[in-house]
């Protein structure tokens, strides 16, 4: 039993450092070499762990290959078109100035209930108000829709508005995040006066405080404090 | 290009790791058979002392890489090869002559057969 925690800790933590080098994509959004790479991972980390009478290198050997393979495919396919094209393919354009391009949609097999499926994710019904729909390589379909048929933009209204700023934790759960108090240009003097404001006593009963660039707080207080 | 020439660097490094872990195992399975063998003749020309002190040696050239080879290799086959030859020196302590000379050329088949499927062949690839 303690060689298969053990087994599962080095294998685990192999898989999350693997996964992290890949960067901050979501799965959805991998391109096929990080997908392949990903299922991959995971089968292999998993036969070591469950089977003892197999060494650990034999998990960790071919993983570490794959993660290598992939950084310098990353690198190569950054580098060169060509083989960027040849690993990840073209994006597809299936709408073309309203019009749906049937040889196309052949090409990339999918089907129109697919496309009106992924349309509808999007909260596009109306296939007629659709410029153009590409579908991507990571596999998901961007639509751009007529101008006339995009929501009204407050520039377009003639309304101005606020610009919003970007909120960043100050606390978090009870937790004093130093840093961002002091890029919002604040101190702790500036956040006794807020909790004070706020009706709290003590930072630990904080759920979540966020301030933005234009000055504006959110707080949260945590359950059982009110 | 640090990742590029880090992550070449890394699969270079894997490589020829592979290719110093199949030496090592090929030593390692080469010696031991050698030693085996020599005791075969031995058992052959009757000196059963001989070949006991032979099969005992192969037995602690083996073992000394113990730690080793149960890093590298699936652990079936180390246990087996470890049943193999305390059954190897079993048998001669007890003068299983014919039975001995059977588990011997058994024990050098497998360990022939371990360094074998180590090498990088289209065989063994495929």
């Amino acid at each position: 039993m303690l060689i298969a925690f053990a087994r599962t800790f080095v294998l685990y933590l192999l898989i999350i450092i693997g996964i992290r080098l890949m960067g901050k994509k979501q799965v959805g959004e991998l391109e096929p070499t990080e997908l392949v790479l990903a299922m991959l991972m995971s089968d292999l980390a998993a036969v070591p762990m469950q089977d003892f009478g197999i060494p650990l290198l034999f998990g960790v050997v071919p993983i570490v290959t794959l993660l290598c393979i992939t950084m310098v495919l990353s690198v190569l396919t950054m580098r060169s078109l060509r083989l960027r094209l040849l690993l990840s393919g073209r994006p597809s354009i299936i709408v073309e100035r309203g019009k749906l391009l049937q040889k196309e949609l052949g090409k990339t097999r999918m089907t129109p209930d697919e496309l009106m499926e992924e349309l509808r994710l999007q909260g596009i019904t109306d296939l007629s108000t659709v410029k153009y729909a590409i579908l991507e390589t990571s596999g998901r379909v961007s639509a751009i829709l007529y101008s006339n048929r995009q929501p009204a933009t407050p520039e377009q209204l003639g309304i101005q508005l606020e610009e919003p700023g970007l909120p960043l934790t100050i606390v978090d759960n009870g937790q004093l995040y130093p840093d961002n108090l002091r890029r919002r240009g604040l101190n702790r003097a500036w956040l006794s006066e807020e909790l004070k404001r706020q009706g709290v006593q003590n930072i630990k009963e904080v759920f979540l405080l966020t301030v933005d660039e234009t000055g504006g707080v959110y707080f949260s207080r945590k359950d059982g404090n009110a | 290009m640090k990742r590029l020439i880090l992550s070449l660097a890394l699969l270079a490094a894997l490589a020829g790791l592979g290719a110093w872990n199949t030496s090592r195992i090929d030593d390692s399975c080469q010696r031991t058979c050698a030693l085996l063998r020599q005791a075969q003749e031995r058992g052959e020309s009757d000196d059963w002392t001989g070949a006991e002190e032979l099969i005992r040696a192969a037995w602690a050239e083996w073992n000394q890489r113990s730690t080793y080879l149960y890093t590298v290799l699936r652990h079936d086959y180390t246990d087996e090869i470890y049943t193999e030859f305390h059954e190897l020196i079993e048998l001669i302590e007890w003068g299983e002559n014919p039975e001995y000379a059977a588990a011997s050329s058994r024990l050098i088949a497998q360990l022939e057969h371990l360094s074998e499927a180590e090498r990088l062949t289209l065989e063994n690839l495929l």
